[in-house]
Formats: structure tokens, C-alpha cells, sequence
């Protein structure tokens, strides 16, 4: 048996023009964000006001301040730098600022908590990553726990899908894989999130971004395998770890109208209605079950 | 309608062939208690002709009420051509040579109009003291004042078609298939004139019906009062009411599947982030903007 430890964050994808000037931390209660990074979506809901209220969003990642700190722009004010989950927790924020944000250190042993009433929402922009072939991988208490409220349907567990530009599960190029991935295939609700190059629409279609990874071949991965856009030309901040919080607000926000719907009803939503015909030359082996799509997820079936 | 000759009675002399039966005569000078006395049939119509005369302080005011039923309703008593002006209505009321009681009973909208005339003479007399009440037919003393098509709630109804959404599936729902108007709302305004310086304004609107919405019909009711200050100069004040007219706006039955269920919601807010039960607070329901109106306007002629 091995252990695998603290293994690799997601890989950040540097933007270009890095002449970025250090900012003071956000207020994470007042965010008057940069909002050209978002889809049109996000800013409806946050615009009406129904933005994940009565719901949870446990972000676990790296929020160590001995961690590399990462400037971006996400807010109207001005540049940040921070560590990656200060990141990933205010991006979560800023698609749903209803929601209750929890910070929580990934890989310390520690199980995540979850709040007794309302939805839960577990943001994993992080991998466990080890030699490609292991059997037998034992995850620390934190993932423990994530992957068995995933597989128990007690909370929608959002893992960013990685930045190897592989299909899911298979071997990157050092010859490794994710076991949190492995660890999460099949869950009932667990949802991996792969990168597109940007919002995509029906008139303006988005590309799989350059790093991000696939689908892939299997069918169960592809069920529960969707996209969001990563618009790093907006904020200096690319790769997989960026597309899941995205995902995650928007699970939030479908519990905050659905409130007696459970993790697994979140999840099925999410996947059920995204939308292919905003991707360039959709493939379900690349793109999965296609873009997240908020408005559609919050829509009825029928209506009359 | 039929005017119940047995219970007109006709007070007078010198008025020539009547169709109706004389069924007493008073001889000139007479007081109300003897209307009264002697023909309790009248007493409603005396009670109030007096109640009429005591707020007439330099001349008699007829009756309104008995000007609408019996000039109205009588029409071959007093025809038009008989109407007394006011310096003849206080003649003849002065020297008990003429007036006439009837109790003919108008049809229930003309009672209800009548009604209002009543009220609206109460409401007024204190301001209308030196206005000469005519008893005129009510066809020829109404005129059409105003008319339109549409309202400020049919264009809330027509604010509210705009847009649309999509569901879960892709498939568009446009808001104007539900907002649409079937029939659109009319108004027709009317103003009945009771005395050259009073007058009654009323009219209604038919309401207006979308699939999702209904406009209820109204019934707009008020007057008009002028006051001349100088030859070239005069003062008019108006006040209506509007019964009625409310815009309701109707629910959705929305299909959510596994997540959701089946709910009733605002159609207009079923794909929003808001809860579906709590975007049925949202239906509009709303009374019309201008359902109370008061005008004072001063006119100079030069």
C-alpha cells in the first residue's frame, strides 16, 4: 500500500504581460468584481441578487502563505497575489457571493465538514497525483471524506479536471495520474470540470483550452465530465483550477432556488443541461456532456 | 318602461292633455307639508324636493333625481320643449302653478345612474348653491367625451411581453405568446350635464384578457364643476374614481423534472435563480395608476 501525500496543485497556466503590481487582499464581502471574465449568466444571477444563499462552498486547496503566491485580476479594483485557493475560494465567491465560503488546507488529514442543513458544495482544484499504475492508493482523510460524500451523494464534489492536456485518468506526460480522479469516477456526484479557451455562445463558439484534459474514451467519465470557460486573457489566471469554481457557484446557485433538491439532483442538473452547440466542433471524448450552463440549469424542462 | 300612472301624481293646472291620471289637484299656494299630507306617495320625492329648496337660498332647485326619472322617463309629461329654465322653475315653484311628481321606476343601470346624480348633487350642493339645476333628458345631455384603445396596464402588459428564455432542453419560451393581448382594452368617457355649470363624468372601459393576464373591466365615475370668476375667466374642478380595471396576472405550471418537480411560478421568472414559490409574490397585481383623479384648472379667455 502507498500513501500518496501532498502531491501537485493544479498547474497554473501564466498569462501574458506579467508586469502585474501587488494589491491588498479583497474584501471578499463586497465584490465589485472585474466581471468581463464571467459568462453573461453569472452576471444575470448576481445581478438579481439569487446567488447561492443558503448553501455552502468548501474550497479545499492550498492556502499555506509559505505557498507561490499567483497575481491575477479578477476584481474591477485592481491585481492580486495570492496563493492558489485564496484564488479559487474568491472566484467561487464571485460566481456565488450568496453562498457561505469555506477555506479549507487540501491534504492535511483533515475530513471536511459539512454544513447540516442546505446544499454542500466541495471545490477541488487540486489533483493527487502519483506514479501512473498504482493500485491500491490509500488519500489522506481530507479526500477521504470528499470522495465519500461524492459517492454518497452528500455533496457535489467539483474536481477540476487537469492540466496535462490528456484524457481523464490516463497517464501524462511524466508518466503520472490523478488518484483523486480515479478515487472519483462513477461518484453520484462528482463532476470533473475541464477548460475551454473562453465563454462560449451559439454565435461564438469556445475551443477546449490548449492545457486542459479531456474526456476521454470512457463513457463514465464522460458522463460526468463538463466544461467551463477560463477567460485568462481577462484575468492573467488559466488552467483547469479555474473552471471548476465556476461549476461550483453554479451548483450553489441551483441550490439556493432548488432547496430541497439533493447533491446527486444538483449534479444530474449540471450535466443534463449543458450545452454542446457553444463549443467548436463538439466531441463528447473532448468536451464530455459540454459547457456549463447556468440559465439552462435553472430552467424548467416545460413550461405552459 | 312603463310609468305606474296610479302613482304619478300630477299637481297642476293649465297644463293641458296629459296621458296620465289627475289624481289631485292642489290649488295654488301650496306648501310641501301639503304634498306631503295629502299625497304620501310623494312623501320621498317632497322630503327631498324640500331638503333641495332649504339649500336653495334665492331660488328653488329642482330635484334631480325627479328631473332624470320623470323627464327621462315621462318624456311625454315633460318633453323638452317644457323644461323650465331656472328663473321659470323658480317661477312656477314660487307660485305653485306647475310641478309634478312621478314614480316611475327606471331600469336598474338608470337607477344606478340616477344614483349617482343624486350623490353627486349632494356631494356638490354645498359648492353648487347658485348653479341652476336643469332637469334635462339624460340621452341628449350626455355627449362622448373621450375614447381610447389601450391603457398604461395594457402597455404593462405589453412591457411584460418582452423577452424570453430558454428551458432546460434549448427550446425557446417567448414571453409574447402569453402576454399578447386578445382583445385590447376601450375606454369611452361621457360627461352628463345636470346644470350648466355641473356636470357628471362617467364611462367604462371593457378590460382586456392575454393568455397569462387579465385587465377587469371598470367603471369610471365622477363630475365636473365650472365656476366663472369673471366674464373671460373661470375656474373648473373635476374628481373621478375608477371601480374595477385591475391588471392580474396569472401563473405558469413549470415542470422542473428530478430537481424541481412540477410548481406553479411566475412564467416570467420560472428560469430565473429565484425560488419557484417565491416568484409567484411576484405576479403583478395592480390596480389602474390613475384610479383617482382630481383636476382644478383655471381658463382665461383673451
Amino acid at each position: 500500500m502507498k500513501t500518496v501525500r501532498s502531491l501537485i496543485a493544479a498547474s497554473i497556466v501564466a498569462a501574458t504581460g506579467s508586469a502585474f503590481a501587488q494589491v491588498e487582499a479583497v474584501d471578499m464581502a463586497a465584490p465589485l468584481f472585474n466581471a468581463n471574465w464571467q459568462s453573461s449568466d453569472v452576471k444575470a444571477a448576481f445581478n438579481s441578487g439569487y446567488t447561492g444563499q443558503g448553501t455552502r462552498i468548501t474550497v479545499v486547496d492550498e492556502y499555506r502563505a509559505t505557498a507561490q503566491q499567483i497575481t491575477g485580476r479578477m476584481l474591477a479594483a485592481g491585481l492580486q497575489r495570492q496563493t492558489h485557493g485564496y484564488w479559487t475560494s474568491e472566484e467561487a465567491n464571485l460566481t456565488a457571493p450568496g453562498a457561505t465560503i469555506v477555506r479549507q488546507q487540501f491534504a492535511t488529514g483533515a475530513p471536511i465538514s459539512l454544513a447540516p442543513t442546505g446544499l454542500n458544495v466541495i471545490n477541488a482544484s487540486y489533483g493527487m497525483v502519483a506514479a501512473y499504475g498504482l493500485t491500491n492508493v490509500r488519500l489522506g482523510g481530507t479526500e477521504t471524506s470528499m470522495v465519500s460524500y461524492a459517492k454518497n451523494g452528500q455533496a457535489v464534489v467539483v474536481k477540476a479536471a487537469g492540466n496535462d492536456a490528456v484524457n481523464m485518468l490516463t497517464r501524462n506526460v511524466y508518466g503520472q495520474n490523478d488518484y483523486l480522479s480515479v478515487n472519483l469516477k462513477g461518484a453520484k456526484s462528482a463532476i470533473f470540470v475541464g477548460a475551454l479557451d473562453k465563454n462560449g455562445s451559439a454565435t461564438s463558439k469556445a475551443n477546449i483550452a490548449s492545457y486542459s484534459n479531456r474526456a476521454g474514451t470512457d463513457a463514465v467519465v464522460q458522463k460526468q465530465f463538463l466544461m467551463a470557460g477560463v477567460a485568462a486573457n481577462q484575468t492573467g489566471l488559466a488552467g483547469t483550477s479555474f473552471a471548476a469554481p465556476i461549476v461550483s457557484g453554479y451548483a450553489a446557485i441551483l441550490g439556493s432556488k432548488f432547496k430541497t433538491a439533493g447533491a446527486t439532483q444538483i449534479t444530474n442538473q449540471l450535466l443534463n443541461t449543458a450545452r454542446t452547440d457553444t463549443i467548436n466542433g463538439y466531441n463528447v471524448a473532448v468536451h464530455g456532456r459540454g459547457e456549463a450552463s447556468l440559465t439552462r440549469a435553472l430552467a424548467p424542462v416545460a413550461i405552459r | 318602461m312603463i310609468c305606474r300612472t296610479k302613482r304619478c301624481e300630477f299637481l297642476t293646472e293649465g297644463m293641458g292633455a296629459l296621458p296620465f291620471e289627475i289624481i289631485g289637484l292642489l290649488q295654488p299656494p301650496f306648501t310641501f307639508d301639503t304634498i306631503r299630507n295629502n299625497y304620501p306617495g310623494c312623501l320621498q320625492r317632497a322630503a327631498h324636493w324640500q331638503t333641495q329648496r332649504k339649500l336653495a337660498t334665492q331660488s328653488y332647485v329642482a330635484n334631480p333625481l325627479y328631473a332624470e326619472t320623470c323627464s327621462t322617463s315621462c318624456q311625454r309629461i315633460f318633453p323638452l320643449s317644457w323644461i323650465p329654465r331656472a328663473a321659470d322653475s323658480r317661477l312656477f315653484l314660487e307660485s305653485g302653478l306647475a310641478t309634478s311628481f312621478c314614480e316611475c321606476k327606471p331600469p336598474a343601470l338608470k337607477r344606478i345612474l340616477a344614483l349617482a346624480v343624486v350623490a353627486l348633487s349632494c356631494f356638490s350642493s354645498s359648492v353648487a348653491t347658485h348653479a341652476d339645476v336643469l332637469p334635462v333628458d339624460f340621452f341628449q345631455s350626455t355627449h362622448l367625451i373621450g375614447g381610447k384603445q389601450g391603457s398604461s396596464l395594457s402597455d404593462l402588459a405589453k412591457s411584460l411581453s418582452n423577452g424570453g428564455y430558454e428551458t432546460a432542453e434549448g427550446s425557446n419560451v417567448r414571453l409574447d405568446k402569453w402576454y399578447a393581448a386578445r382583445s385590447v382594452d376601450i375606454r369611452l368617457d361621457f360627461i352628463t350635464q345636470i346644470s350648466p355649470r355641473l356636470g357628471v363624468l362617467w364611462g367604462f372601459s371593457t378590460g382586456e384578457r392575454g393568455e397569462k393576464y387579465t385587465i377587469d373591466p371598470s367603471f369610471k365615475y365622477g363630475f365636473l364643476a365650472v365656476y366663472p370668476i369673471s366674464k373671460g375667466s373661470k375656474f373648473s374642478f373635476s374628481a373621478t374614481t375608477t371601480i374595477g380595471g385591475r391588471f392580474r396576472e396569472r401563473s405558469c405550471t413549470a415542470d422542473y423534472g428530478d430537481i424541481g418537480g412540477v410548481q406553479q411560478v411566475n412564467c416570467r421568472m420560472a428560469a430565473t435563480e429565484m425560488d419557484p414559490a417565491q416568484t409567484l409574490n411576484h405576479l403583478v397585481n395592480q390596480e389602474p395608476s390613475n384610479r383617482n383623479q382630481v383636476s382644478l384648472q383655471y381658463t382665461i379667455n383673451f
